[in-house]
């Protein structure tokens, strides 16, 4: 029984995200400021964090840092700053993902859940043997041509998998369009059109939980596609 | 600090002090200088002037220089006084009936050798005939009938005939001119025959001493001359009788003078030195215990306790070799006693009075202007000196330091010129007498005092002048040249394009024109204002190129730069005030308008952030709504209405806040080479599904190669995912879409032309250049979705890369067209 802290100075709001992640079966433990996030988690043992930036008192940030100083459980931020640059403060000082508000609450739950298995299965999470590739939580059996992104199955199309498993294979390395085809299609590329481009978009909307911000899958516009090497 | 300021009323008393102290000065120098010169009148008529020498004081009177030109003055006219009495005096009388040969008393100073007329007079009838004067008859007649008249020497002068008119040889002519007659007319000659008043010790006439005209010319003339010098040493004689008696002088003589019959003494002492040897009498004079002298003409030897040589005896009584012949001993001597008031008296008793006067005076004179310099340095030092509000020390102008230094210039020049003109007066004013008390030192003191005080306001004022550093402020030159330059100026600032160009041309032109006609120097003149005015042309013209410069730094928008208009005159002036007033206009604008697009990104911001929360709230709950097990359609409708619009209500608010903060720069840009062609299929790529919905079929024309640009590619996606978005919204269903690139090669670059065109379902009721402004929708088109900001954003992302956004509408088709420059491959 994975135990969730929810912190946010509206009420409504730390309700409503408890009725989602109790629907799929986590403990919820609530709090409304950064001084009362930072008592509860020295008193109980919690598995993840959802916190609001902007908050009176100790906001969001301070709140994170303070908690990384001694513990490194996933955190996700929700806030209304949505400009590129406070997410990326936001991951900076230690949070694990970035959720903006409004938020889709599916995919908030997706994203916990996602950050909960990283949490805990991540020791168990080995590379079986030499087919066997993985990035983050996602998971490529070569053998099986089985790909599960964070132990969930994923059922993706045969061109779907090669363009996965070509890009997985080589990650890191951005392959253009016509390289994909010429790659997957095993045919030279004449008038290559948007296929390959339709294919990495549904392979997107499979593995990621919001194909718009992908995790895995990143699109490097105008010049290709890659998969992000995992540290 | 305060020590250092000299307060008013402390320099007033100075200044005082010092106007005394000069005063003072002034009366006793001149009070000095005027007792500085004596006069001593003599009675023989010669004035000795004296300068009272001050270091002379401690001299006895008889080795002053005074003393010594006075007896040397004496010792001539005694001299002189015994020359005469061996002329007039037989055995120390005056002898009436002494005999005088005129001839040899007319040539006594030299010898008369050979035969000559004799003609004795008696010294009476000689004296009176020069007191009473000389009568002449006239004869005119032949050199013989003039010689014819002395033939007979018995005859008197009224007893001959006088000649008629007869011819003359003209041979004897010449004769008759080395006679001395003056030639009458043809070959007759005029002589002048003295009418005898007197006759000589034998009872004849002159006439009938000579026996022809030239010893009767010769007799005549030393009868003259005799007659008028004894006259004359006569009265002479008379006057020094007296002056030389020694009851009248200090002065005693003896001259011992070698006569016919042995010596004759001449003297005024009492003693008889008849007998008596020269030495004897050297020494009873200087038992006497005056000052003495004895000179002997003949060994030249001299003894005296005066300072006087033989030389100096020698010129004395050369004069009058001819009356003393050998043997001729002088003696004379000064009662130092002065018993008798004479000169020497007179001279002696003016020089011990003045003496101990001039000390005291002269000292306490230059004592008192040595303190008035001290006065005056220490005034000057602190003359000027204020302390200012801080109490800080500085100077100050008083109100007469304004008055023009020229002017006072004129004072101080008419001053002098009256005080030279005072001292050049003053020096020739001697005193005669005793001390004296006059007027003029007490003048001196005046005029001193008001020359002292007009000299000292304008030092002082000089003084402060220089030390506020103001003299070349406060002359009237400045003024002048000052007030002809403001006003050169301001008819030139305030005339006409005319009057600035043609009359200064024109006066420029005729100004040359008779410099070149004066000749050489003209020419120079003429070279030298040329190059004047080509220096003040080449000036303004760098003026106006200085403000030519700050307006294209102004263009280029350095809002702030102004123009430096210190140096600028006319119409430079008025352009440079004009460029920075629109500068700073501009300036204020521009900075207003930053100020208020921040203030408007951040209020947009902060709000967005404050209604996202409750927004947040809303689209949860709806959602929380809908996974309730509700199957009234009515209620699922409402849902589904609520769901739409909060989702529409968000992406206002994230437009929102994205326009504003492009629209005022607040957007990260990162510019790198990127495959036009790739981007736009990935992008295609990513709206397949939405496309195919609508059933738009998409009409693909790009380029088989890569095309590179310079773009940030993130915004460059964002700009296309709003531009499909905008079709996938607004394209009318089952229509074709095309989607195209092309390379357009202009003159000297290439450029990547994207576009994409479609058919608009509906009516496109703005224009082109409305779709991509701001926050147009307002009234006009509520009833279509999006929040109309997407275009202007997207116009805004692209030019913020350099690129260029295009929106063309006709009828309803809608077309939107980007334009990057394409890089070259060999560039990539």
């Amino acid at each position: 029984m994975n135990r969730i802290l929810v912190c946010d100075d509206e009420t409504e709001i730390v309700d409503a995200i408890e009725i989602y992640l109790m629907q799929e079966g986590y403990q919820v433990v609530k709090a409304y400021t950064g001084e009362e996030v930072l008592e509860i988690l020295k008193g109980q043992e919690i598995h993840l964090l959802i916190i609001d930036i902007m908050m009176p008192g100790l906001d969001g940030i301070r709140t994170t840092m303070k908690i990384r100083e001694k513990s490194s459980i996933p955190i996700i931020f929700l806030s209304a700053k949505s400009q590129d640059a406070d997410k990326i403060l936001g991951l900076n000082i230690g949070a694990d993902d970035y959720v903006t508000k409004p938020f889709n609450p599916l995919e908030l739950v997706a994203r916990v859940k996602s950050q909960l298995r990283r949490y805990t299965l991540l020791g168990n999470l080995t590379v079986e043997n030499s087919h066997s590739y993985q990035v983050g939580g996602l998971l490529i059996n070569d053998d099986t041509k089985e790909v599960t992104v964070d132990g969930d199955l994923v059922k993706l199309t045969p061109i779907e998998y090669n363009i996965l498993l070509l890009l997985v294979k080589n990650q890191g390395r951005v392959f253009s369009i016509q390289q994909i085809y010429e790659n997957i299609w095993e045919e030279e590329a004449i008038g290559a059109d948007n296929t390959v481009a339709v294919h990495i978009r549904h392979i997107r909307e499979k593995i990621e939980i919001n194909p718009k911000e992908p995790r895995y899958l990143k699109v490097v516009w105008g010049v290709g596609y890659k998969i992000e090497k995992q540290q | 600090m305060k020590k250092k300021i000299l307060g008013a009323k402390k320099r007033e008393f100075l200044l005082f002090l010092e106007r005394i102290l000069v005063v003072i000065m002034a009366v006793g120098l001149s009070f000095v200088f005027m007792n500085s010169f004596l006069t001593v009148s003599t009675s023989y008529g010669t004035n000795y002037h004296y300068t009272l020498a001050p270091l002379d004081g401690d001299k006895p009177f008889e080795d002053k220089e005074i003393f010594q030109a006075l007896v040397k003055g004496n010792m001539e006219q005694i001299t002189r006084y015994v020359v005469i009495c061996h002329q007039l005096e037989t055995n120390g009388k005056y002898d009436t009936h002494k005999k005088i040969d005129i001839t040899r008393y007319a040539n006594r100073s030299e010898t008369v050798v050979g035969e000559y007329p004799i003609a004795e007079f008696y010294l009476e009838d000689l004296i009176k005939w020069g007191n009473y004067g000389f009568t002449h008859n006239t004869v005119v007649g032949s050199l013989e009938e003039l010689n014819q008249l002395f033939a007979d020497n018995k005859a008197t002068y009224t007893e001959k005939t006088l000649p008629g008119v007869t011819e003359y040889s003209s041979s004897s002519q010449e004769d008759a001119v080395s006679l001395g007659l003056a030639p009458a007319e043809d070959d007759q000659y005029a002589m002048e025959i003295l009418v005898p008043r007197y006759k000589t010790v034998d009872g004849k006439d002159l006439m009938q001493c000579a026996s022809n005209v030239e010893e009767y010319e010769q007799l005549k003339s030393n009868l003259i001359l005799s007659a008028k010098s004894l006259f004359t040493n006569y009265t002479e004689y008379t006057r020094m009788q007296e002056q030389y008696k020694a009851e009248n002088t200090n002065m005693g003589y003896c001259f011992k003078i070698q006569g016919d019959k042995g010596p004759i003494y001449y003297t005024n002492g009492e003693m008889d030195f008849k007998g008596d040897t020269p030495d004897d009498i050297t020494a009873s004079i200087k038992e006497k215990g005056g000052k003495f002298l004895y000179f002997n003409p003949d060994k030249l030897q001299i003894n005296t306790n005066m300072d006087i040589t033989a030389a100096q005896m020698r010129s004395i009584l050369k004069e009058y070799e001819y009356s003393f012949g050998d043997n001729t001993r002088v003696w004379f001597w000064v009662d130092t006693s002065y018993p008798v008031q004479d000169e020497l008296y007179f001279a002696r008793e003016n020089i011990n009075h003045s003496t101990p006067l001039f000390w005291i005076l002269s000292g306490s004179s230059i004592a008192a202007l040595g303190l008035a310099v001290i006065l005056l340095v220490y005034l000057t030092v602190k003359e000027g000196r204020y302390l200012n509000e801080e109490g800080e020390m500085e100077w100050r102008l008083g109100k007469q330091d304004r008055f023009p230094l020229e002017l006072w210039l004129l004072p101080m020049l008419a001053v002098q010129v009256f005080l030279l003109g005072f001292l050049w007066k003053l020096q020739g004013s001697y005193r005669v007498g005793t001390i004296s008390y006059s007027w003029l030192p007490v003048m001196v003191g005046f005029v001193v005092f008001f020359v002292n005080e007009l000299g000292l306001r304008f030092y002082f004022s000089l003084v402060r002048r220089i030390k506020a550093k103001a003299v070349w402020r406060t002359t009237l030159l400045r003024k002048i040249g000052i007030e002809g330059k403001a006003f050169i100026i301001r008819t030139y600032d305030h005339g006409g394009l005319v009057s600035r160009i043609w009359i200064p041309y024109l006066i420029f032109l005729m100004v040359n024109l008779i410099l070149v006609l004066l000749g050489v120097g003209g020419v120079v003149g003429a070279f030298l204002l040329d190059m004047l005015i080509g220096v003040y042309l080449y000036r303004d013209n760098r003026a106006r190129e200085e403000i030519i410069q700050g307006i294209e730094k102004i263009k280029d928008g350095k809002v702030k730069y102004r123009i430096d208009t210190t140096h600028l005159h006319g119409e430079n002036l008025k352009l440079a005030n004009c460029v920075n007033t629109i500068g700073s206009g501009i300036h204020k604008a521009v900075e207003t308008s930053m100020k208020d697009e921040k203030l408007k990104t951040d209020l947009i911001t902060n709000v967005s952030h404050d209604i996202k929360t409750p927004l947040t709230s809303i689209i949860t709950y709806v959602d929380l709504l809908k996974r309730e097990n509700i199957s009234d359609e009515k209620i699922l409708s409402y849902l589904e209405i609520l769901d739409n619009k909060s989702q529409r209500l968000k992406q206002l608010i994230d437009d929102l806040v994205e326009a504003s903060q492009i629209s005022s720069g607040n957007i990260n840009i990162q510019l790198d080479t990127i495959n036009f062609v790739e981007l736009v299929r990935q992008a295609l790529g990513e709206f397949d599904e939405k496309f195919a919905e609508k059933q738009l079929q998409i009409v693909t024309r790009l380029p088989q190669e890569a095309t590179f640009i310079e773009a940030d590619s993130g915004q460059l996606w964002r700009v296309l995912e709003n531009l499909f978005q905008n079709i996938s919204k607004y394209a009318m269903r089952g229509t074709r879409v095309y989607v195209e690139m092309e390379e357009l090669k202009t003159e000297n670059k290439s450029l990547v032309l994207f576009s994409a065109k479609n058919i608009s379902d509906r009516f496109l009721e703005l224009q082109a250049e409305e779709l991509t402004e701001r926050f147009i929708r307002g009234d006009r088109s509520r009833q279509t979705e999006g929040s109309g900001l997407g275009l202007s954003i997207a116009k805004n992302l692209i030019e913020a890369q350099d690129g260029e956004f295009e929106v063309q509408v006709d009828g309803d088709l809608f077309k939107v067209m980007i334009r990057f420059p394409m890089l070259e491959m060999a560039n990539v």
